[in-house]
């Protein structure tokens, strides 16, 4: 029994390892995955400086270009995993997945942690686009925390689009909602505008949100201000929260849509 | 008069083809028009995407609030105006009939501007109810006389919208990537059109794409609308050129593509 405990867990680590791979290869072989991943931050961060210069906002530069990365990165972290969902459901793979002894929550983390490990190339070449396109200073003022915030960031946004794409397990048509999701997530997570400009009661969701915490820690660590080290603990509890709520839908869902055999349709 | 009957026959035909198989696949491209798929895509998203834009435009201070709810209630029309022409031709791969599709000796200028009307009148009526909810929430003011030259404006916008979807559409014919394609050029014309920056804040040469791009007169013309400006017949005569000229080159492109996809064998790809 005991023995049984560590092999049952390096199994689980090696599908994971090679499941994200195999995730990576596909989405870098998909031209609209790319195009969420590299070209769309592009858009995004131009779109960002051009508004903020033309209205003479003194925002930091560095702030604006990592909000604009974000908002790229979550488009491709909620289409990406939903996406993948809707793949295997269109491959006719989804039912035989769900049926297998694997966990079905271990079958689609590889679809969130490749998007999100994506992402992080989105945001480099963000950050690179504005220093070269619009004179950005490429200075960070505490770079063991921002390099620290980064991957925290990227998870707990993986980690959320997970949480939203577990719905498409049982709801064949919940990927037009996927979009829908797109720029609540950029407003109320303070990307390009702060939340303290929302209203009150739309401040308290805000601070439900992991990438609210995200946009804090990497604007905290590259430009100062802020409390940028209780931001990425922040980031990090959300993120705990969403993976236990994500395992209970899931595991609901699955049970949903095998008792009402969802999962073949398309 | 056998000769009468076959004309009307063909005539009728004709027609079927242009309205009935149009909308039928427009139908099928929200699953049969599911309220679930249909709701959030062409209404749901531009919602949001227009209280983003004046939530940011609020933050920066440079332009009141009807200025960016006029760009994305524009903006809103051609999510449909480019996926869905699009997307009825790459669904038909998907779905594995694109072949037997082309096989038909149906008028392929009538089979494939069927599909366009309903993307027109879907992305007019989007953009006309983030305009009533714009002004719902008092963020623009309509005068009721500017009514005709505004529903006007929302129609020739979403026909030009529509017929750049028929562009991306026909290259569709061609390679799998059309959604790709769409999605280009709906971000492009976030960035570029006049939606949310003016022309004078973009660098010349950038400035001159958007002017080039659909919709961009059609949301200069609709501010000159309710502002009361003039100019806005010349604005809407742009628009339709640009509408004109797309329609001919995706009319071209589906001929020339069509072929193609023959010669290579592609058009089972998927």
């Amino acid at each position: 029994m005991t023995a049984a405990r560590p092999a049952r867990l390096r199994t689980s680590a090696g599908f994971l390892a090679r499941a994200w791979r195999y995730e990576l290869r596909q989405l870098v072989r998909t031209r609209l995955y790319v195009f969420l991943a590299v070209l769309l931050p592009l858009i995004l961060a131009s779109m960002a400086f051009y508004m903020f210069r033309g209205s003479g906002k003194q925002d930091p530069p560095m702030a604006v270009a990592l909000s604009a990365a974000l908002m790229g990165m979550w488009s491709s972290t909620l289409l990406g995993s939903g996406n993948a969902i809707t793949r295997l459901r269109l491959m006719q793979l989804l039912e035989p997945l769900v049926a297998s002894p694997r966990s079905t929550f271990l079958v689609t983390l590889p679809f969130a942690l490749a998007t999100s490990s994506l992402g992080i190339y989105g945001l480099l070449i963000t950050l690179l686009w504005s220093a070269l396109l619009f004179d950005m200073p490429l200075h960070l003022e505490h770079p063991v925390l921002f390099l620290t915030a980064v991957p925290v960031t990227v998870v707990a946004l993986g980690m959320l689009g997970l949480l939203m794409a577990s719905a498409f397990i049982l709801y064949p048509t919940a990927q037009s909602l996927a979009n829908f999701f797109e720029f609540p997530v950029w407003m109320l997570s303070g990307m390009l505008v702060p939340v303290s400009s929302l209203p009150d009661p739309v401040q308290n969701v805000s601070y439900l949100l992991a990438p609210t915490w995200g946009v804090k820690a990497l604007t905290g660590a590259a430009v100062g201000g802020g409390d940028p080290l209780t931001a990425i603990g922040m980031c990090l509890l959300l993120t705990c929260f969403y993976l236990a709520v994500t395992l209970l839908l899931q595991r609901r869902f699955e049970w949903l849509a095998r008792s009402s055999g969802t999962l073949a349709l398309q | 008069m056998a000769g009468t009957l076959q004309w009307d026959a063909r005539s009728s035909v004709t027609w079927r083809l242009f309205f009935v198989a149009g909308w039928r696949s427009y139908l099928a491209l929200f699953r049969w028009l599911r309220p679930s798929a249909f709701i959030p895509t062409v209404i749901g998203v531009p919602v949001v995407q227009l209280i983003w834009a004046v939530h940011l435009g609020r933050y920066l201070g440079a332009y009141p609030s009807d200025y960016y709810v006029v760009g994305n209630a524009l903006h809103a029309c051609a999510m449909a105006g480019l996926f869905a022409p699009a997307h009825s031709i790459q669904g038909e791969r998907y779905g594995g009939t694109l072949t037997a599709l082309l096989a038909t000796p149906a008028n392929r200028a009538v089979m494939f501007g069927g599909r366009v009307l309903p993307a027109v009148l879907t992305g007019a009526f989007t953009s006309a109810v983030m305009l009533a909810l714009g002004s719902a929430l008092g963020w623009v003011h309509i005068a009721p006389g500017a009514l005709p030259l505004l529903a006007l404006t929302l129609v020739v916008t979403a026909l030009s919208c529509s017929a750049c979807g028929l562009v991306v559409g026909a290259i569709g014919l061609r390679t799998r990537e059309a959604t790709f394609l769409a999605n280009v050029v709906l971000y492009s014309m976030m960035l570029l059109c006049g939606v949310n920056i003016p022309f004078s804040w973009l660098p010349g040469w950038l400035a001159a794409l958007g002017h080039a791009m659909p919709m961009s007169q059609g949301i200069e013309a609709a501010r000159r609308v309710l502002s009361g400006a003039e100019g806005v017949p010349g604005l809407l005569g742009w628009e339709l050129l640009k509408a004109a000229v797309l329609v001919g080159l995706a009319l071209y492109l589906l001929r020339v593509l069509e072929r193609g996809s023959r010669a290579n064998a592609s058009l089972d790809d998927v």
